[in-house]
Formats: structure tokens, sequence, C-alpha cells
């Protein structure tokens, strides 16, 4: 590996900073997407309000996915040959833990799909715009989950 | 099936050596091909190397891996230049 160049690209982020981007990168697209769906149906949200709260977490989510992404010149993206043998060990433990966290967080969804609707009394209509969401958001979450992972767990460099 | 693995930690010289030579951690990092965050890890004693990389360190420095590398905690370097008795004889 090129630890020169790594060294030189590296972007370091506190961990006070790097947690709570890797929160937001994780939950601002389904909040984003509860303001333009449940909560406009539901709760009564105005269409401008939710429209326009949700395009600004989408923003604030992408802006959070960067940072972390760029997070120790993208340790969670990068090639086997950009990295050192503990570069390698933290990034496929963050794709294990990743695979375990979004089948996990998948499960959870669907059975809260099936249950919320019973409980509150109303429908939950599968339109195409919510499975579009839907897919948008699992594909957008499974490219930035490694990320998130590492950006959560690393601790700050000590000297 | 085989028994689980107990952490073992290795302890190394690392800190020492690399300040015997005024190496900084970039310069030790480039010598053996990781990055130089590594060889902080390695000193804290929050990562142990593989054994090719223990040895190529062990290259570096011209010294036996044994030297640089033990599972068991070091002697105070102080300790084992003027110590009379020897360190965990016991005695």
């Amino acid at each position: 590996m090129d630890s020169t160049r790594a060294a030189a690209s590296d972007i370091e982020l506190p961990r006070r900073i790097r947690r709570p981007l890797a929160v937001v990168a994780m939950v601002g697209y389904p909040a984003a997407v509860f303001c333009w769906t449940i909560g406009q149906t539901w709760l009564g949200l105005p269409p401008a309000i939710g429209g326009l709260a949700g395009l600004a977490l989408i923003l604030v989510t992408l802006f959070a996915m960067w940072r972390i992404y760029e997070f120790r010149s993208h340790l969670a993206q990068a090639p086997d040959a950009q990295l050192d043998e503990r570069q390698v060990q933290i990034r496929d433990r963050a794709y294990l833990d990743s695979y375990r966290i979004f089948v996990g967080v998948t499960l959870v969804a669907l059975v809260v799909a099936g249950l919320v609707p019973g409980i509150l009394g109303r429908p939950l209509t599968l339109t195409f715009d919510l499975v579009n969401w839907f897919v948008m958001g699992a594909v957008l979450i499974s490219l930035a989950l490694p990320s998130a992972v590492v950006a959560w767990r690393e601790p700050d460099l000590a000297d | 099936m085989p028994a689980p693995r107990p952490d073992i930690r290795i302890h190394n010289r690392l800190a020492v050596l690399r300040a015997e030579r005024g190496m900084s951690r970039q310069e030790l990092a480039d010598s053996v091909g990781v990055n130089y965050q590594t060889i902080g890890y390695l000193e804290r004693g929050d990562y142990n190397p593989s054994l090719a990389l223990a040895f190529q360190i062990a290259a570096h420095f011209e010294l036996p891996i044994e030297a640089i590398f033990s599972p068991e905690p070091f002697a105070p370097m102080s300790a084992a230049l003027y110590s009379t008795t020897r360190v965990g004889a016991g005695a």
C-alpha cells in the first residue's frame, strides 16, 4: 500500500462528531420518507412543510454520508491494495456487521410495517412510490452502512 | 469444534526502538508498508501484528523477533540493564 498517499489524504473527525453523523446518515432517509408519506397522510402534516422538511433531511443525510465516507481515506470502501492488514480487518468486520445490522433492521421494519397499521387502525397501502422509496432507501443505506459502522466504532487517534 | 480463541495481547518494544533510532511513525510505517496509524495501534497494544508484519519489523530493526514482540510484558529497560537479580525469577 502507498502509506504516504494514504496519510496525506486522511481525513480525521473526532468521534463526538463522527457518531452523530453516522446516526444522521442512517436515520435521515427514513425520516425524510416519513415526512413525505406517513407524516402527511396519517399525521396531517401540510404537504409544503412535509416536502421541505423531507428535502432538508435528504440534504443533511447526503452530507453526513459524504463526511463519513471520507473518514480515514475511504477506509470502509477501499480495496485491499490501498489498505494494510489492520485496515483490511477493520473494513471486513464492518462489512460483516453491516450485513447483520441490515438484515436485522429489514426484518424489524417488515414486522413493524405489518403490525403498526393494525395497532393504529389505519391501512397501509402499498403504492409504487412507497415501494420505490423503500428500495431506494435500502440501496442508499446499505451503501453507507459500512462507513457508518467504521465511523461509529473507530477510536480517536491518540498520540 | 475448536475451543474459543483466548484474546492474547502481544507486547512490544516498538516505541522504545523507534525513539532510540529517532524515527517517526511515518518513517517506520513507510519502511514496513503499513499506514502510520497502524504503528500507533501497535505501540498502544490495540492491535496484534500478523506474523509477516512482525518479521518485517524485526528485519527493519535488525533484531530477533522475540526482542521486539512477546506475549509477556517486557521488563523495563533499566531493570534489564542494571538489576542484579533476574526480573521475573520470583526471588
